[in-house]
């Protein structure tokens, strides 16, 4: 389907479809949405394309982590890894935080894919344990592993912000402007004081 | 190996030129941060950010968090889009484990490496083990080394300086230098934390340069094949004229600055001679006369049991052994180790050449004292001229030298003089006897006294005396082979002398009073 989308609905429903296949689709641009923008059975079918939408995208990740479970064995490995498996989930949070949905909307998508991030982070955890358990990988290994998961824990993600509305939800990395206000005073050559 | 000045403008020219990875391999990071950090402030026109574990990501001058997460591939990730978002961006890696080898690490450094050539960005690690061949060929290396003398004085005088108002401090300029020279070799956080507490005892004069050296041994207490040797005041040296004429030539350039000079400082001596006459005892004191730590290289450590073990345990030991300069380094029985033979799979020939290789090319103020028994068993490479300063034969002592001996022993385990009567009889029939001879038969006569409850008499202690056969009665064949080759091929360590009748024993020879 080409050109220009002509209604609302049709540039939600379009963009969704895209969005939900292809990483470099942008959700920047659509429509606010309100239940009265819409009649009331395309309001409802456009709720379950988004819904669909998400669980496109979260199917995905979970394939994508179940990649990662089967494989868990190298710490650095799994630190990239998770660092991969987060950014793609923040592509669900791109949609259920979108400023365009109802604030009803928004609240409930949001609530949902916060249980399941802190879900999937249990799920790492937990597998992690199974493995130290069944005697073929090394205490250190274990714990290494562990500490991997807690550093690059998926439940950083909902604190990420969009860096543009409705754009990308990236870590919150503060500005390095050197005129800012909370700039701490630059680190000096240290030369110590005994204490007397 | 290049020094903070030179690493420093080598890392300006790879910035300049926007290498995509530079890497500085040294074991003190905050000394390479510091320098990364005046390269970045010398480039005030490219940002730089620095990632470490315990901090996460911030920039490197200001100091500004951009991101708390200390996760290194969260760092990579956020280095990704700062590549992709802009040019000449920097950022620096300090705690980075497992790029020795092809690791995911590795190889993520890798593609972060060729992102930040394609976007005129540079990544420079810190690290202390050489990075995976994979890597370390996208981009330049360089070697910070320990810090040299000027490094040493300048963060000396820093410190004295700093706190010269607050602490009775009288060191001067000289003291600054003598300081640096003793904490040569370890990193400058440990020479500041050796003088800071050397000068939380309230002051510091010059009686505190002695103590730098006790805490530097401190932290080289627990290294493998090395050790400490206590050192005592009272070790005094009779005899052996020209071996401490020798010494005595060479005490200066062990403690002089020779930096600007073309004078080298001393390599070492090897000692040859019978058992028992004292060589190891030499070791010690020359140390304790030229006011230097004593180290013993322990051999029986160094030597693996793997193929290539004893040959990375022995380069271990004497890059110690630098570090801890200035310094005597012993070596005792140095044949034991270094035997020339076959059924070891090669490994003593290797230790030879390594050692070789060591003793003519350092530059550090170890003065190598070694000692040998067999001679015949070392490898004649080890003996050619140039390899030691000099060698010395120590023979049986004299007349004179036993009846120092006698005198010595009487006295310090039977708290008796000896009268010049049995005296003189004591050195006639002691002819032949090593030292170690006559501290073995007043040992025997120290036992009797404390069996009967009194001195035996002189008849008696004539008796033990006779009874005694020494070592060059029992091992008669040796010492002539010891000695004919010793005073063929070596300087006498005492006054020089003919070549001996069979049965002769030389004169002027060393005794070390304890």
């Amino acid at each position: 389907m080409g050109g220009q989308p002509a209604t609302t609905y049709e540039h939600w429903v379009r963009t969704l479809r895209d969005w939900s296949v292809d990483d470099s689709v942008s959700l920047t641009g659509l429509p606010p949405l309100t239940e009265e923008s819409l009649p009331a059975g395309a309001y409802e079918r456009l709720i379950n394309h988004i819904r669909q939408a998400l669980e496109t995208t979260a199917a995905g990740w979970v394939s994508a982590l179940s990649k990662t479970l089967a494989s868990i064995g190298d710490p650095a490995a799994l630190a990239v890894d998770l660092v991969a498996l987060r950014r793609k989930l923040s592509r669900r949070l791109e949609l259920a935080r979108h400023p365009a949905l109802p604030q009803v909307l928004r609240d409930a998508f949001s609530d949902a894919v916060d249980r399941s991030v802190r879900d999937a982070q249990q799920q790492i955890e937990t597998a992690i344990k199974n493995l130290g358990r069944d005697g073929h990988t090394p205490a250190s290994v274990v714990d290494e592993l562990h500490r991997v998961t807690r550093e690059n824990s998926f439940v950083a993600v909902l604190a990420y912000t969009a860096d543009t509305p409705g754009g990308r939800f990236t870590p919150n990395y503060r500005s390095t402007d050197p005129a800012g206000p909370d700039h701490p005073v630059p680190e000096r050559p240290r030369v110590r004081r005994i204490i007397v | 190996m290049s020094n903070r000045s030179e690493s420093l403008v080598w890392l300006l020219r790879c910035l300049k030129a926007r290498v995509p990875l530079i890497t500085i391999r040294t074991i003190e990071p905050s000394r390479a941060r510091d320098m990364v950090r005046d390269a970045a402030g010398e480039l005030r026109a490219l940002t730089f950010y620095e990632h470490s574990r315990t901090e996460g990501t911030r920039e490197l001058l200001s100091g500004q968090v951009t991101s708390d997460e200390g996760s290194l591939p969260v760092a990579l990730e956020y280095a990704r889009s700062v590549f992709k978002a802009r040019e000449n961006a920097n950022f620096v890696f300090t705690d980075v484990e497992d790029v020795d080898s092809e690791t995911s690490t590795a190889r993520h450094f890798a593609e972060m490496a060729r992102l930040a050539e394609s976007r005129v960005g540079s990544i420079i690690m810190i690290t202390a083990k050489p990075l995976w061949t994979g890597l370390s060929r996208l981009g330049m290396n360089v070697s910070l080394d320990l810090p040299d003398q000027k490094e040493l004085e300048d963060e000396i005088t820093d410190l004295v300086e700093t706190n010269r108002g607050y602490l009775p401090v009288s060191w001067e300029r000289q003291h600054v230098r003598q300081a640096a020279e003793i904490l040569s070799g370890v990193t400058l956080l440990e020479a500041t934390n050796i003088l800071a507490t050397v000068m939380a005892s309230g002051e510091l004069n010059e009686g505190h340069l002695k103590e730098l050296s006790h805490f530097k041994d401190q932290i080289f207490g627990d290294l493998n094949g090395i050790e400490r040797v206590p050192l005592r005041e009272d070790y005094k040296v009779g005899g052996l004229n020209s071996l401490k004429e020798w010494l005595s030539r060479r005490r200066n350039l062990m403690s002089a600055d020779l930096t600007h000079t073309t004078v080298s400082p001393p390599r070492g001596v090897l000692l040859v001679g019978v058992s028992g006459c004292g060589k190891s005892l030499s070791a010690k004191a020359i140390a304790q006369e030229w006011q230097l730590p004593l180290y013993r290289l322990d051999m029986a450590a160094v030597l693996g049991m793997y193929v290539g073990q004893s040959e990375g345990q022995l380069r271990e030991a004497l890059e110690t052994a630098e570090r801890m300069a200035p310094c005597v380094l012993w070596v005792d029985e140095i044949e034991k180790a270094l035997v020339s033979g076959a059924g070891d799979g090669g490994t003593s020939r290797r230790l030879v050449g390594q050692f070789l290789y060591w003793l003519q090319e350092h530059t550090a103020k170890v003065f190598l004292v070694a000692t040998a028994n067999d001679v015949t068993s070392l490898p004649p490479e080890l003996l050619r001229k140039g390899r030691f300063d000099e060698m010395f034969f120590v023979d049986l002592p004299d007349a004179h030298d036993r009846e120092e001996i006698v005198v010595m022993y009487f006295r310090k385990r039977l708290e008796y003089d000896v009268p010049p009567d049995l005296l003189r009889q004591l050195v006639d029939l002691s002819e032949g006897f090593t030292g170690s001879d006559l501290e073995a038969v007043i040992r025997d006569i120290t036992l009797a006294k404390y069996n009967s409850g009194r001195l035996p008499a002189d008849a008696e202690i004539k008796l033990h005396f006779t009874n005694l056969v020494p070592f060059s009665k029992t091992n008669a064949e040796e010492l002539g082979l010891t000695r004919a080759w010793g005073l063929t091929r070596c300087v006498p360590a005492g006054t020089p002398r003919g070549p001996l009748a069979e049965g002769e024993t030389s004169g002027n020879r060393r005794v070390v009073l304890l």
